[in-house]
């Protein structure tokens, strides 16, 4: 046990609620993204049996538009003790948002913290659009310089040298699609349930930015979510099961945020230093991991998180996926050798679910120890979650009952 | 001597830099005159790219810069093939490259090649050479003049 041992936040904070609001397709649903936000709070505080006037806290990231001070004017909260938004690295801050919420509570500053996150791309401005003109300056003229415009444009370069280091091919990237539109054929939320893809539908899609196609690459979706959190007395008084949140962790390791890629430990994920430090705070090792949720920014980059956490060894994720591995039994090909063995992304995540920059995420997280998820992994005591793989800052954390 | 290009990679209308940026000026001026250079720390051994306030390994401010050879290895590669605007769409697939300098291999620069931009025209490891692009002559900031890429012969011995 180390110093930091006494200052753990292990099992000092418990997720009691979760919610989202109505997910679309971009531009499909018409109600404000603020609107979408209080929707997704009301379901939170709902499925936590929680009066919403008791929040008194609000933690969010990515500079989220619907800021906390408005929220708690709608909702008319007795009272607004934190106001937290989690710096930049777009979804590499659902975890962090999270870990900012509870740090709040341990602190005593609020009592019932709500984490969310509204992204209605269709309302403002698609990710995977970018419209360059005039004159570049500071670090963004670097890449607008060569046409680097978009996110898969740009995490296509370290996937390539990834998959060209450890041999990965396009169908083991593909796996990590399927998995999670199997997933979402038994999630009515998904945007994508209904509509499933087989390894074949990956290699036919089209090209976005070689080695990365259509079904690599996470939805542009509208859409909220939120989470609760309180102390473990005040989490036994409503309605959900305990889960607690046993560590998280957020940040970077050494000059991961070099512009122009020049990040060292390039074929990672980036989260090396975060997941050892996850791992210390939660006092638990990857071993014992029973279902996960990886960020699916892209394909790749979920192959090369999942290496950065150990549930595989370096360079072996693209043989690691296959055999059903990431699959939910439920849904796992007949005879398949892995079946289920550490099931990803079991609502669909933000390739088949929806894309609220990653909080249905921890959304999942949470359901799957409440015992709400859609597919439940069978006897799962132990949830990680990983956020924004390939971004700095990036945060991850693991929840348990 | 420097080759340079008077075609243009990316169409009319497309942001270019602004040459008086005040961290990377002296990057676009050697660039005009012909000359690819990275920054380097007048107190240490450290070269980075791109440039920043200050040196990252001894927190000196007193940078300057360093001419390099104009030699690259392709480290990583793309090729856009959705756009991210109309004015893309119009332009097709494009690559974008990211190469180690030879003279300073910790060292990595996003480019693009000229006369690649069909499938399978780059690979991991391919040696390049620097040119320079006119890319415009703008009223208020003169010349700006942008690095680009051709596949080069590997080097003998």
């Amino acid at each position: 046990m180390g110093k930091n041992a006494a200052r753990s936040i292990r099992d000092k904070v418990c997720v009691v609620g979760v919610g989202e609001s109505e997910y679309g397709r971009h531009g499909s649903i018409a109600r404000p993204e603020f609107q979408l936000a209080i929707e997704a709070i009301l379901a939170a505080c709902s499925d936590a049996g929680l009066d919403p006037r008791q929040l008194n806290g609000f933690a969010s990231y990515a500079n989220d538009r619907n800021d906390a001070i408005r929220i708690a004017t709608a909702l008319g909260v007795e009272q607004t003790a934190f106001n937290n938004m989690h710096w930049g690295g777009g979804g590499g801050g659902v975890a962090g948002a999270v870990a900012n919420a509870a740090a709040a509570i341990v602190a005593g500053y609020a009592d019932y913290v709500v984490a969310y996150r509204a992204l209605a791309q269709g309302q403002f401005r698609r990710f995977g659009q970018a419209s360059v003109t005039g004159r570049s300056r500071g670090q963004d003229m670097w890449r607008l310089a060569v046409g680097l415009l978009t996110p898969p444009q740009r995490f296509a370069l370290p996937i390539r040298r990834y998959m060209y280091e450890y041999g990965v091919t396009s169908e083991q990237l593909g796996l990590i699609a399927v998995a999670s539109y199997k997933h979402a054929q038994h999630n009515p939320r998904a945007v994508m349930n209904g509509r499933p893809i087989t390894i074949e539908d990956h290699q036919n899609s089209r090209m976005i930015a070689d080695p990365l196609r259509l079904y690599d690459c996470c939805q542009e979706t509208d859409g909220a979510a939120a989470v609760i959190l309180t102390t473990p007395e005040r989490a036994r008084d409503l309605r959900r099961p305990l889960v607690y949140l046993a560590g998280a962790a957020q940040g970077a390791g050494y000059r991961e945020g070099a512009m122009s890629d020049n990040r060292p430990n390039y074929t990672t994920a980036a989260f090396s230093d975060v997941a050892r430090r996850l791992y210390a705070s939660a006092g638990m090792g990857p071993e014992e991991i029973d279902v996960a949720q990886i960020y699916e920014n892209f394909t790749g980059l979920v192959l090369m998180a999942m290496e950065d956490f150990g549930l595989c060894g370096r360079g072996e994720a693209g043989r690691w996926v296959e055999g059903g591995r990431i699959e939910h039994k439920a849904v796992a090909d007949a005879g398949a050798p892995h079946a289920g063995a550490l099931p990803i992304n079991t609502s669909g995540g933000n390739l088949a679910e929806a894309y609220t920059h990653g909080f249905e995420l921890m959304v999942e997280a949470t359901r799957q120890l409440h015992g709400t998820a859609t597919l439940p992994v069978e006897g799962a005591r132990t949830s990680l979650l990983v956020s924004g793989p390939g971004v700095a800052p990036a945060s991850a954390l693991i929840l348990h009952n | 001597m420097a080759e340079f290009v008077d075609s243009q990679y990316f169409p009319e209308g497309y942001a270019v830099p602004d040459p008086n940026d005040a961290l990377s000026r002296g990057f676009w001026e050697a660039a005009r005159e012909g000359r690819l250079v990275v920054q380097q720390c007048r107190d240490c051994p450290t070269v980075q790219h791109p440039p920043e306030v200050l040196c990252h390994a001894c927190h000196s401010f007193d940078l300057g810069w360093k001419d390099v050879s104009g030699r690259a290895t392709i480290y990583s590669f793309t090729r856009t093939v959705h756009p991210a605007n109309d004015l893309l769409r119009e332009r097709g697939p494009y690559n974008v490259v990211l190469l180690q300098l030879d003279d300073h291999p910790e060292v990595r620069m996003l480019g693009n090649v000229l006369d690649a931009d069909e499938e399978g025209a780059l690979a991991i490891g391919m040696p390049l050479r620097v040119v320079f692009e006119r890319t415009a002559v703008d009223p208020d900031v003169g010349e700006i003049v942008q690095p680009r890429w051709r596949l080069a012969e590997p080097e003998s011995g």
